[in-house]
C-alpha cells in the first residue's frame, strides 16, 4: 500500500524536477549539480516535507463499505444473472455471438432506423422493475441491529441509514426558497430579465471558469437554449474529435455482435419510451444510443468507483469456460437494463441534437448519478439513502399524513419508489423534468428526487387523508404529470 | 514489521455501582501487553471497524517491571494518551462508517511514542441501536530498525532513479546500429508523437470486450 503511494509521489516529483531542469536552462554535468539546482528551487521543502510523511492514505475510502449491503448487492446480481440465464434458454438464443456479413450489412444500412432489426419482441420481458428492487431492499436487515426495528421505524427500509434533517436540506438547497427567483420557471418573467440571465450564462460559458461557478448559475436553473452547454460544462464534457472516433467504434462493436440485451432495450424502448406522447418521436434515436451504451466497457468503471466492490457480471467465450484469460464482463458495460431504463436516456433527446454529444453526454451523467439510482450501497446518493431520506422527511414534515398512512397500512415508498428510481423520467412533463435534472446537475446530489416525492405527497395531502384504501391511494399519485416542479419545491422548501 | 494483536476478551466497562445493570455501559476496553520486545519505531495502527463509534487510545512507554527505578520514577509507568476519542462512524445512530477498514498514524496520534510496552484500547458505542461493537484485525506496524536510516529523501530517490537508468543505459545500447537508420527511426517516432499529440484522444481508455475477435456468450457465470 505505502509503497504505491511512493510510485505517484516519485512520479510527480521526478516530473517536476525535469520541468525545473529543463526552465533552469542550465546543463547538468553530474549528480551534484543536480542536487544543488533542486536544493535551490522552491519546490524542495514542499517535496522534502511530503517525503517525510508518506504513506498517507485517506481515512474516507472505505466508508461506504458495509458488509451485510454488499452481500446484499452480491445476492441480487445473482438472480439477476439467473433470470437472464433463464431467458436466454428459454428464447433458445446465445447471450453473444458475432453476425454474418449480411446481418451486418443490414444493420449498417438501417442505422437511423433500428427498430428494423429488432425481431420478435414478445418472448422477452424486462429482466426487473422497480418493484422487484424495492423488494429486494426491503428486506435487506443488519444483523447487528439490536432493537425490533417496528418500534423505532414504521416505515418499509430497515436499514439505518442517518440523512439530511428537514432543517439541513432546507439550508443545503437554499437557493430555492420562495423569495429567489429561478430562472426560466413557467411564470414570473419579464423578458428583459430573461435575457440578461442568459447573457449571464454566456459570460460565464466563455469565460470558461471553473465547474463550481457554473453549478452556482444552475442552481437557479439552465434557460433551454443554453441548456446543453451548461450540462456539457457540469459533467465536464467538452466535445471533441476524439469522441466521434469513439462514438463510431462503439457504432462499429454494434454492426459487428448481436447481443441478447440489445431485444431487452428494445423491448424497453417499446414498452416505455414509445407509449410516451412527448417521447415516441425519438424511438429510433433512442435504440441508437442504449446499444451503443451497452457496448461501452469504459461504464465498467462505476463499477471500481462504487464502495460496494461489486464486481460486473462475468462469463467466458465458448468453449472455454472456467479459464481467466477467457472471462469477459457481459454485457460489456456490465450493466442490465432494468424496466425503464431507456427513460433516463429519453429526455435527454430533447436537449441535445448531436447523437455523439448526447451519448457522452447521458454516460458521464449515469455514471455519475443514475448508476446510483439501481445499486444497494450505503452512500447518501445511492437509492437506499433517497428512500431513508423519503421516509425521514416525510415523518418530519407531515406526522399528520405519516400516521394516516400508517394506519390504513399503506407504504408512501411504495408509490414513491418508482419515482427516484426513474429520476422521475415519465412521470412529469418534459420540461419540468428537465428543470429538474438541472438541479441534480447544479447541486451534484440525488437528494432533490427524494425532496420533491416528499413535496408531492404534501401537496395531495388533503385527498389522501380523505381515503383510506390503498387502491384509492395509488390512484392520487398515478398521475403527476401536471406538477410544476420548481414552483412546489420553492413552496415545500419555504415552509 | 508487524504484530498482530488478539483480542479475546472484549468486556463491557460496567457502572460501578450496578453490576447487573439491565443496559450495558456503552464502553469496552482492552489491553495488550507485550511479552518480549517493546514496539520500537512504531508508525501506524491498522483495524476493521464493526460499529465502535469512538476510539481512545492509550500506552506505557515504559515496562512495569522496571527494577528499583519504578519505585524511583514512578511517572515513568503512567499511561500515556495516543488518540482520544478518535470518530470512527459519521453518526452513531447510522452505518456509515460501520465496517470502515482504517489505518491511523502520525497524523491522527497526539504523539508518536519511542516504544509501546502496553497499549490499551477504549470503544466507546453510545448508540443503544446495535447488539455488537469492537475492532477486529488489529496490526500495529512499526519499521524495522535497518529501515529506519533508509527514510525516502530526495537524494535517495535520485541517486537509485538514476542508477537504475544508468544501468537501463548500458544494458540497451551495447549494439548501435547505423546512424542513418537510426535516425530515420527517430523521424518516424517523431512524426507519430506529433500525430498523436495532435488528434486530442482525450482520458477515455479502449478497453475491448471481445478476445481476439470473439464474444460468443452462451451462459453468464454467476460467481
Amino acid at each position: 500500500m505505502n509503497s504505491n503511494i511512493d510510485e505517484k509521489l516519485k512520479q510527480k516529483f521526478l516530473n517536476q524536477a525535469q520541468k525545473l531542469l529543463i526552465s533552469s536552462g542550465k546543463s547538468i554535468e553530474d549528480l551534484q549539480t543536480l542536487f544543488r539546482t533542486i536544493q535551490q528551487s522552491d519546490q524542495y521543502p514542499y517535496f522534502q516535507h511530503i517525503f517525510k510523511s508518506t504513506e498517507v492514505i485517506p481515512c474516507d475510502e472505505h466508508k461506504y463499505e458495509i458488509e451485510y449491503l454488499k452481500r446484499g448487492q452480491a445476492a441480487w446480481e445473482k438472480r439477476i444473472v439467473k433470470s437472464l440465464n433463464t431467458m436466454c434458454t428459454e428464447v433458445n438464443l446465445p447471450l453473444a455471438r458475432r453476425r454474418n456479413e449480411s446481418e451486418m450489412r443490414s444493420v449498417r444500412r438501417h442505422w437511423n432506423e433500428l427498430g428494423h432489426i429488432s425481431g420478435d419482441l414478445n418472448r422477452f420481458r424486462p429482466v426487473y422493475s422497480a418493484k422487484d428492487f424495492l423488494d429486494v431492499i426491503c428486506v435487506l436487515v443488519n444483523p447487528n441491529l439490536k432493537i425490533d426495528e417496528a418500534l423505532w421505524n414504521s416505515g418499509l427500509i430497515k436499514i439505518p441509514i442517518v440523512t439530511k434533517s428537514f432543517v439541513e436540506i432546507k439550508a443545503f438547497y437554499s437557493d430555492l426558497c420562495p423569495n429567489i427567483i429561478q430562472y426560466c420557471s413557467d411564470e414570473t418573467f419579464n423578458e428583459a430579465k430573461e435575457e440578461e440571465n442568459i447573457k449571464l450564462a454566456l459570460q460565464i460559458l466563455e469565460k470558461k471558469l471553473n465547474i463550481k461557478s457554473v453549478r452556482e448559475y444552475a442552481r437557479r436553473g439552465c434557460p433551454s437554449s443554453l441548456r446543453g452547454k451548461l450540462w456539457s460544462a457540469m459533467l465536464n464534457i467538452e466535445h471533441c474529435n476524439w469522441h466521434v472516433t469513439y462514438f463510431n467504434y462503439l457504432k462499429q462493436n454494434v454492426i459487428d455482435f448481436d447481443l441478447l440485451v440489445d431485444n431487452l432495450y428494445f423491448k424497453d424502448v417499446k414498452l416505455t419510451a414509445v407509449n410516451d406522447d412527448q417521447l415516441f418521436v425519438f424511438e429510433d434515436y433512442l435504440y441508437q444510443m442504449l446499444l451503443l451504451f451497452s457496448r461501452d466497457t469504459y461504464v465498467q468503471a462505476c463499477f471500481t468507483a462504487s464502495a460496494s466492490g461489486c464486481q460486473p457480471t462475468r462469463s467466458f467465450i465458448k468453449k472455454k469456460s472456467g479459464v481467466e484469460e477467457c472471462s469477459v464482463v457481459y454485457p460489456p458495460n456490465g450493466i442490465i437494463p432494468f424496466y425503464g431504463f431507456s427513460m433516463l436516456v429519453a429526455p435527454m433527446c430533447f436537449v441535445f441534437e448531436d447523437p455523439v454529444h448526447l451519448y457522452f453526454i447521458f454516460r458521464q451523467f449515469y455514471i455519475k448519478h443514475f448508476f446510483n439510482l439501481h445499486h444497494i450501497s450505503a452512500a447518501p446518493n445511492a437509492i437506499i439513502g433517497l428512500c431513508v431520506l423519503f421516509e425521514s422527511l416525510l415523518r418530519q414534515v407531515s406526522s399528520e399524513l405519516w400516521f394516516h398512512l400508517q394506519n390504513i397500512q399503506v407504504q408512501p415508498l411504495r408509490i414513491a419508489f418508482k419515482w427516484m428510481m426513474r429520476a422521475f423520467s415519465g412521470y412529469l412533463a418534459c420540461n419540468q423534468l428537465l428543470a429538474l435534472w438541472d438541479r441534480i446537475l447544479a447541486y451534484d446530489s440525488l437528494e432533490i428526487l427524494a425532496v420533491l416525492a416528499v413535496a408531492i405527497f404534501v401537496l395531495r395531502k388533503g385527498n389522501v387523508l380523505k381515503e383510506s384504501s390503498e387502491t384509492a391511494i395509488e390512484a392520487i399519485f398515478s398521475d403527476i404529470s401536471s406538477i410544476k416542479v420548481i414552483p412546489l419545491l420553492q413552496f415545500f422548501l419555504g415552509s | 514489521m508487524t504484530t498482530e494483536l488478539n483480542f479475546k476478551e472484549q468486556a463491557f466497562l460496567q457502572i460501578q455501582d450496578r453490576p447487573n445493570a439491565p443496559f450495558h455501559s456503552g464502553c469496552k476496553m482492552f489491553t495488550w501487553t507485550c511479552n518480549q520486545s517493546p514496539i520500537k519505531n512504531f508508525t501506524s495502527i491498522e483495524f476493521v471497524n464493526e460499529y465502535t463509534a469512538f476510539l481512545s487510545i492509550k500506552i506505557k512507554q515504559h515496562s512495569e517491571d522496571f527494577g528499583p527505578s519504578k519505585i524511583l520514577s514512578n511517572h515513568l509507568d503512567e499511561w500515556h494518551v495516543l488518540l482520544n476519542r478518535y470518530q470512527l462512524m459519521e453518526s452513531c445512530h447510522g452505518e456509515i462508517g460501520s465496517n470502515r477498514h482504517m489505518i491511523l498514524n502520525q497524523k491522527q496520534f497526539t504523539f508518536m511514542p519511542r516504544a509501546i510496552y502496553q497499549i490499551r484500547f477504549f470503544l466507546q458505542q453510545p448508540s443503544p441501536i446495535w447488539k455488537e461493537f469492537s475492532i477486529v484485525n488489529v496490526q500495529i506496524h512499526s519499521q524495522s530498525s535497518l529501515s529506519k536510516d533508509r527514510k525516502p529523501s530526495i537524494e535517495r530517490l535520485l541517486a537509485s532513479t538514476l542508477i537504475n537508468d544508468d544501468q537501463m543505459t548500458e544494458t540497451t545500447f551495447t549494439k548501435i546500429p547505423l546512424i542513418t537508420e537510426l535516425s530515420q527511426h527517430l523521424q518516424a517516432m517523431w512524426t507519430i508523437c506529433a500525430k498523436m499529440h495532435q488528434s486530442d484522444y482525450g482520458s477515455d481508455r479502449i478497453k475491448r470486450f471481445d478476445i481476439d475477435g470473439s464474444y460468443d456468450v452462451q451462459i453468464l457465470s454467476s460467481t
